[in-house]
């Protein structure tokens, strides 16, 4: 009954001509779909729309107060709508409708109606974004707004090379999705692997760009992110300027970035704002941070199960007399420690930040030593995981961090039953593993895997902007003169 | 299928696996020092100190720290251990034994009779400092135990500054094994005595080794200083005291800031070696001053040179007398001389060689004051 029900809707909407009657019942009569009519100039209009998408004054204003006026029957020239389109079919019509456009039919004459924009806007202000917080980089983040996401982009990226493709996703509920580029540093090849992936798609509704990244991503079965989403739009534009793609979903404040690499996520803003040498450290100190948070704890294990002969003496006495009064083995002590941190950081992004602040030291601080106290852990133990998780949070991205909390633990487990022995071999998963990952048909890994000594400039350290004058292998068509610094050797030749 | 397999089998394997070797730090009893004694029997008694830190239970985070001594005797090294770990809670583990004292009887025996297990264990701390005393080693360590409670790494410390003073060779049990198997060469290691008076554990000097045991003479440390000049192995530091005139009570102290050594060897009727030794010192305490002046110069580097010279014969004497070969002339010979190496090789070569030092001083500095 039902199936057949939908395939008569399905008829009406490809009907061509146009007929209230016919829009009403496919959109079931909803209560708020309002419908007007208005005498003007010897003619009667018909204005139909959806009440509860509309805004109550621009309708008046812009559009039934002129109609009323109205003294020629030129609607085009007398209406102030900001987008006057035709409609010259049902499905055009209840999309318009749809969007927030109200659709202006002359009675008596079916086939053509006019849809004009009154939509109404509950955009939320642009503010300064949460998530990725950086010291001297911009104030600002997306917001949920598509086409105010776009604008912020194209701010911060003046080029007539910035192009913007829509993609109108789901086919139950539609969410519209933009693909952005600046077309003349973009390698074409991966624009067609973005077009061609991002057309596939054929789920029932895009909940967010979590949905988009699962099906677009080269490999699902991995825990490290093929694609960067980010808050920013600096950090956005900084990467359509490296030639990559992004992509931008309504009604979503995170924009996604492909393809991106291992290293993009150890990148922030800030590295550009602050000068090079220490952006370069800042850098280095990310990377450490996450080699720390992903072995220390595997470390800590198979030192004191297995090879506590390399612990240095003192040391050695500290953390048995400590240990000693531990009732599980290292494993257990630090899985403990591990979940009960993370229930920790689990809970305290529901809570408001007022409370968040108590919450962090009663849990983190009180639990803690308690939890020494009463013998659970040890303090070799507390220190570790505090160290951990400490040096994950380094790690700019949360996808990233996600990551290495999640690898720790399988490494925890080799750590114990084959000490470091089980750590090499673990790492070593890891290493091949990322060496084998593409995102968009580019290596992963590079510029380690494959090596390629260029690169480094902008990964492990950032060199100073003047000596990047060749741009990264990504997008191989873009080249910056090596002028940047041309006043030195012209101020050097001036006689004084 | 094949993945499935793969998967179930290294899913399996870690269950499977029979001896693991998982040692918990918290149920291990680590030894800090070892000593090795032979008693009448002929039986090894090995004796230990077992350190242990507690953080008492009344109030968390004061750490008392306690010695445990024990002992166990047997018919090898093993066996000794074995019994110290059937008398101990928790597993007996020598990984950080950083020093190892050998008894007065068992030095003068083979001592790789000792070190063999020490060598076949894969935990054992190769950089451990080996040391031999004038009496039993468990006596010396009830003595640390007792004393030493607080001072840590008492004993290493106490080699280790010896060698940072050139006082003796630098030598650990990593290093002891190609000594202990060079036919051309022997070594010395430090000789610790209790010093009655202070109540202390000293280092008295460096015994004398040949072969694999102790000879039963020891040098004393400035004896020794100069034999590692000879040697050319000084360390940074190597302050020297002598006293100029026997009337005049006057003395000067040097440092010897580098060495260089020429080695003549020349076979007669004896193999002679004809030693050069250049010492380069800078004067760090002379009263009587002037040093700004040649003479004055000149008249310590003769008087120095003599006294340096009239000391090494006696040194020289010395190491004959106890056929002990640290300054390694028959690995000279094995290198350099092999015609002559194989006409005296055997147990006691070195009663073929006869030593005739001669050493130079050359006074390059005399600190910041003139």
């Amino acid at each position: 009954m039902r199936l057949k029900r939908n395939k008569s809707k399905k008829s009406l909407i490809n009907q061509a001509n146009l007929s209230i009657e016919n829009i009403k019942s496919q959109l079931n009569h909803t209560s708020d779909l309002k419908d007007r009519e208005i005498h003007s100039n010897n003619q009667i209009y018909i204005i139909l729309y959806i009440n509860s998408l509309v805004d109550q004054e621009k309708l008046e204003s812009k559009i039934i107060k002129p109609l009323i006026k109205m003294e020629n029957n030129n609607i085009l020239n007398e209406l102030y709508s900001q987008e006057i389109s035709t409609a010259k079919s049902n499905k055009i019509a209840i999309n318009g409708l749809l969007d927030g456009y109200c659709l202006l039919i002359k009675k008596g004459r079916n086939s053509e109606g006019f849809l004009l924009k009154a939509a109404a806007s509950t955009d939320r202000e642009v503010s300064e974004p949460t998530t990725e917080k950086t010291i001297l980089g911009a104030k600002v983040g997306f917001v949920e707004s598509l086409d105010k996401n776009i604008y912020l982009l194209r701010k911060t990226t003046k080029s007539p090379g910035f192009t913007v493709k829509k993609y109108t996703l789901g086919s139950s509920t539609t969410t519209d999705v933009s693909l952005i580029y600046l077309d003349h540093l973009v390698d074409p090849e991966i624009i067609k692997k973005v077009e061609q992936r991002i057309k596939s798609i054929t789920l029932d509704s895009i909940r967010s760009a979590g949905d988009i990244q699962d099906c677009i991503e080269d490999y699902s079965f991995t825990p490290f992110p093929q694609l960067l989403l980010t808050e920013r739009p600096d950090r956005a534009s900084a990467n359509l300027k490296d030639g990559r793609v992004a992509l931008i979903i309504d009604g979503s404040p995170t924009v996604i970035i492909v393809p991106a690499t291992f290293m993009t996520f150890f990148q922030t803003p800030d590295d550009y704002i602050t000068r090079w040498w220490l952006g370069s450290f800042f850098r280095f100190i990310r990377l450490f941070g996450y080699i720390i948070a992903l072995i220390l704890p595997a470390l800590y294990i198979a030192f004191v199960s297995f090879h506590y002969e390399v612990i240095p003496l003192e040391l050695v006495y500290s953390l048995q007399s400590s240990l000693s009064y531990v009732p599980f083995r290292p494993i257990i002590e630090l899985m403990i420690m591990q979940l009960s941190l993370e229930l920790l950081r689990e809970a305290s992004i529901r809570l408001p930040p007022s409370i968040a602040t108590t919450f962090g030291i009663v849990g983190g601080l009180v639990v803690g030593t308690a939890m020494v106290e009463a013998g659970i852990v040890s303090y070799g133990g507390l220190i570790i995981v505090a160290l951990t998780s400490v040096s994950s949070f380094v790690q700019p991205n949360i996808e990233m961090s996600s990551s290495i909390r999640v690898l720790g633990f399988p490494l925890m487990l080799l750590a114990a039953t084959f000490g470091f022995f089980g750590i090499i071999i673990g790492v070593l998963f890891v290493l091949i593993h990322l060496s084998r990952l593409t995102s968009f048909g580019l290596p992963y890994f590079s510029p380690f895997v494959p090596l390629n000594l260029e690169d480094f400039k902008d990964t492990i350290i950032r060199v100073p902007s003047w000596m990047m004058y060749k741009h990264s292998k990504n997008s191989p068509h873009f080249k910056q003169e090596k002028r940047s610094r041309k006043w030195k050797q012209d101020e050097s030749e001036e006689p004084y | 299928m094949r993945k499935n397999e793969l998967f179930l089998i290294f899913f399996i394997l870690p269950l499977l696996t029979g001896c693991w070797d998982e040692r918990l730090l918290k149920d291990s009893r680590t030894v800090y020092l070892s000593g090795f004694d032979l008693d009448e029997n002929g039986d090894y008694q090995t004796t230990s100190i077992i350190r242990d830190l507690n953080i008492s239970q009344a109030s968390r985070g004061e750490i008392s720290i306690s010695n445990e001594l024990v002992t166990g005797k047997g018919d090898s090294i093993k066996e000794a251990s074995m019994a110290i770990d059937r008398s101990v809670a928790g597993k007996y583990d020598p990984a950080k034994g950083r020093t190892l004292i050998l008894g007065n009887e068992v030095a003068k025996g083979d001592i790789y009779n000792v070190l063999d297990s020490l060598y076949r264990d894969p935990r054992v701390d190769i950089n451990a400092k080996i040391a031999v005393t004038d009496n039993s080693a468990n006596e010396i360590i009830t003595h640390l135990s007792e004393n030493e409670v607080e001072k840590g790494e008492y004993l290493y410390e106490l080699i280790h500054s010896s060698e940072i003073h050139s006082e003796i060779q630098d030598i650990t049990l990593r290093s002891i094994r190609t000594y202990l198997f060079d036919e051309g060469k022997d070594f010395m290691l430090p000789y610790l005595s209790k010093d009655v008076e202070d109540d202390e554990v000293k280092i008295s000097g460096a015994a004398l080794f040949h072969d694999h045991s102790f000879t039963g003479q020891f040098l004393s440390p400035d004896e020794s200083t100069l034999l590692l000049f000879f040697m050319e192995t000084k360390s940074k530091k190597a302050i020297l005291t002598e006293q100029l005139d026997n009337k005049d009570d006057v003395s000067v102290s040097y440092n010897v800031k580098s060495v260089s050594r020429k080695l003549k060897l020349e076979k007669e009727e004896k193999v002679h070696a004809d030693i050069m030794l250049q010492l380069d010192v800078e004067i760090v305490d002379y009263p009587p001053d002037h040093l700004d002046k040649q003479e004055m110069i000149n008249f310590l580097e003769k008087r120095l040179s003599k006294i340096l010279t009239e000391k090494a014969d006696a040194l020289f004497k010395k190491l004959a007398a106890n056929q002990s070969d640290v300054l390694g002339l028959g690995r000279e010979l094995i290198a350099f001389h092999p015609s002559i190496w194989k006409e005296i090789k055997g147990e006691n070569y070195y009663e073929h060689i006869l030593v005739n030092p001669k050493v130079k001083v050359n006074v390059r500095s005399s600190g910041i004051i003139l």
